[in-house]
């Protein structure tokens, strides 16, 4: 048999493609066994993988039947923690759930409840973090390169749980794990817009305060502007960076900015183009996963815990904005606030007519859900 | 006798530094004085030289009978609509009113027009306008000591519109008056809270995007920490703008260099500044009503966007203020019941508001 670490995956879509091909990137597993619905979805993974798999409609069996090691879930949000909870249960060693961990707070928090009692490790799909763009303004904050961060500002688009879930979990990794304050923030929804199956914002803004006294401010969509990464600025000086590159402002570089490309460990920039933020940062987190389970290091940098914290800030815009508060961290609403808003009324939509930004992944007739009628 | 008679209306704190920079003015004296509190036109008379046949209970006496160049209102926000209407009609050559400009959009237009018609100067006492600080900033940002600028960031204290007005005028005037676009933000008001008589949030936070796609961050109450200033990041740089001094950093400094500008008295400079405007020296006045009017639009777009949840599309249509509406309506209900006003300790006697 092989020492590698066998794979399940339950929802052959296109962000568990981006797992599935860090697994076998990083070499240290194999994909054994595909869970779907829709039967040519998993045929599509083994032409496109070239791996042999078992496939199978009712992911509970496949968890029965097939002493996986780790699990992907990569199902839309609304099933994560379905689908999670159902992993746990199952006993493997860890869990690699797509991001944003969950809809929901409550939901969230189960997932973690769940992984904690059947003593399964945890990881969210951020792979943002393991960018060594990322990492290097990370060191360079931690080093005091541009002093005591004062504000930082990023540009999100598409929902917060979507785009900008990647955005707030970055704030805190830049911030070695810094702990979220307070949040202050609105949104506007006139029109009755949907992503994967959950409600979002046409636009929001968002001021976070973190314990070390940085600002960060998420703008999603209120400017053309939208891209992952961040402008960080110190009492020392200023670091720009996105997937690929970073510029740093310091006194060290003369008040000129100076420009970085850092290679990955397994690609680099200039090969990979645009493709690199993916392959690199699905190899990284597959193989971080792997030291995990392996006892190499003590935890996943994206740990459910951090997966976590990441929504809750979201949620938190949505909180304020139904309350207008200040909402103080921790979030004690385990329920989406913008459904509660919309919910109550208080925030119907102006131009009625349900969309969903998504809808174009659905296969066949789909066209809201890719969950069976029964949730499954 | 000098060439321009001074009036003033409502003589509180206010009024006396208005009063400070009138007698340092050339040319002005300090003619006349209205106030309904006769403990206050009585102090304010001994310490500026008004004699008692030139004190008024009635501001719209004083007007009628003392033939003013000049009259410079001091009152509350609440009554600056109504008094500078009055004052207007009255028609001075200009008049000084005290910032923020007015309650809302529609008291300000109100302002505007009965100067325009009476063909009145109107000048609003954004006198931060004056400091070095600012000055020297406005002009490095010209010069494109830090590139293009694209983000504004203050953080002030004790309601949008008693300090929020001077660093979102201090936004506009160090970007040299550029458009606003769209404003979004969001407000918390659990308490009874007011601030010389007007309704304020406990705490509010707002973004504004100007022309040029420069955003600028406003925190006021968000934490304890506040100043009336603005840390203004551009591409090449950043610039820490304070009252009288400035921190550039840049290629040029080799770290932040600080650049001390002379000290400077706000009040005396508006005075002098005025005076220019009022002889043909300067055809742009920095303070005028005009530009305070568009302060007034985004802080009570910032109001707008948490009563409507948007992101407020300027020019605003909205005439009145968005806070009252939101906790008339019911929308922002108090949930620790009791109004307080955090500049009744101004008011004499027995009162705890003057209005």
């Amino acid at each position: 048999m092989s020492d590698k670490l066998r794979v399940g995956v339950i929802g052959c879509g296109g962000m568990a493609r981006n797992h599935v091909r860090g697994y076998l990137n990083c070499g240290r597993y194999e994909i054994v066994a595909l869970a779907d619905l829709n039967e040519d979805s998993m045929c599509g993974y083994d032409a496109e993988f070239a791996v042999q798999t078992k496939h199978y409609a009712d992911a509970r069996e496949m968890l029965a039947k097939e002493s996986l090691d780790v699990v992907s879930v990569g199902v839309w949000h609304g099933g994560h923690a379905t689908w999670t909870i159902a992993a746990a249960a199952a006993k493997p060693k860890a869990i690699l759930c797509e991001k944003p961990m969950a809809d929901t707070v409550q939901h969230a928090e189960q997932m973690l409840i769940a992984c904690r009692r059947n003593n399964v490790k945890l990881a969210i799909g951020h792979q943002r973090r393991f960018l060594p763009a990322y990492t290097m303004a990370k060191d360079l904050i931690a080093e005091g390169a541009i002093g005591e961060v004062q504000l930082m500002q990023s540009f999100g688009a598409q929902g917060l749980p979507n785009y900008c879930s990647h955005q707030t979990d970055m704030f805190r990794y830049i911030l070695s794990d810094d702990e979220c304050v307070w949040t202050m923030g609105n949104v506007e929804r006139k029109t009755d817009r949907w992503e994967r199956e959950t409600r979002i914002e046409d636009c929001a803004i968002a001021v976070y305060q973190f314990k070390c006294g940085a600002r960060a401010i998420i703008f999603a969509e209120v400017t053309p502007m939208v891209y992952q990464g961040a402008q960080v600025f110190g009492t020392e000086g200023m670091i720009d960076f996105n997937t690929e590159e970073l510029r740093l402002l310091n006194k060290s570089t003369g008040g000129e900015w100076k420009a970085f490309r850092p290679d990955g460990r397994f690609f680099k920039v200039e090969e990979q183009g645009r493709r690199f933020e993916w392959v690199e940062g699905g190899a990284a987190q597959a193989d971080e996963l792997a030291d995990w389970v392996e006892g190499k290091v003590e935890t996943h940098r994206n740990n459910g815990e951090n997966g976590f914290k990441a929504l809750e800030m979201l949620h938190a815009v949505y909180e304020s904005a139904r309350c207008h508060e200040k909402v103080i961290m921790p979030l004690q609403t385990r329920l989406n606030p913008l459904d509660l808003m919309i919910d109550s009324g208080h925030l119907a939509p102006q131009r009625p007519g349900r969309y969903d930004i998504r809808a174009f992944l659905l296969r066949g007739e789909r066209l809201w859900s890719d969950a069976s009628p029964d949730g499954n | 006798m000098a060439a321009y008679r001074v009036g003033i209306i409502a003589c509180g704190s206010i009024a006396r530094l208005h009063a400070r920079g009138w007698q340092a003015a050339p040319d002005v004296e300090i003619a006349a004085l209205a106030d309904t509190n006769a403990d206050a036109l009585k102090d304010f008379g001994e310490s500026f030289g008004v004699p008692p046949e030139h004190r008024y209970s009635d501001l719209r006496e004083m007007l009628a009978k003392e033939q003013l160049d000049i009259v410079s209102v001091g009152s509350w926000h609440a009554q600056h609509a109504e008094m500078v209407v009055a004052a207007a009609a009255a028609r001075p050559k200009l008049i000084l009113c005290e910032k923020p400009m007015a309650a809302n959009l529609q008291q300000a237009d109100q302002m505007l027009i009965a100067c325009r018609r009476n063909n009145v100067k109107l000048a609003i006492g954004h006198q931060r306008r004056f400091y070095s600080g600012w000055i020297a900033a406005r002009d490095l940002i010209r010069e494109g000591a830090i590139g293009k600028p694209t983000r504004l960031w203050s953080v002030v204290l004790d309601g949008l519109l008693n300090w929020g007005t001077h660093t979102i005028d201090c936004m506009r005037f160090l970007l040299d008056e550029p458009k606003t676009e769209w404003v979004m933000g969001n407000v918390e008001r659990k308490t009874d809270r007011y601030e010389r008589a007007i309704r304020i949030e406990d705490k509010c936070a707002g973004i504004i995007g100007f022309e040029g796609g420069i955003q600028a961050v406003v925190e006021n109450d968000m934490t304890p920490k506040g100043s009336i200033n603005c840390f203004v990041v551009g591409t090449e740089g950043m610039l820490d703008v304070d009252e009288n001094q400035v921190r550039l950093f840049n290629a040029e400094t080799h770290g932040w260099r600080t650049l001390d500008n002379p000290h400077n008295d706000p009040f005396v400079d508006q005075a002098k500044g005025l005076v220019d405007w009022l002889e043909g020296r300067v055809d742009d006045y920095r303070g005028t009503g005009d530009k305070a009017r568009a302060v007034v639009e985004v802080m009570m777009a910032i109001f707008e966007s948490a009563r409507c949840h948007e992101v407020v599309q300027m020019p605003l249509q909205t005439r009145l203020s968005p806070l009252d509406l939101m906790v008339e309506a019911g929308q922002l209900p108090v949930e620790r019941p009791g109004k307080y006003d955090i500049r009744s300790f101004l008011v004499r006697g027995e009162g705890m508001s003057w209005t």
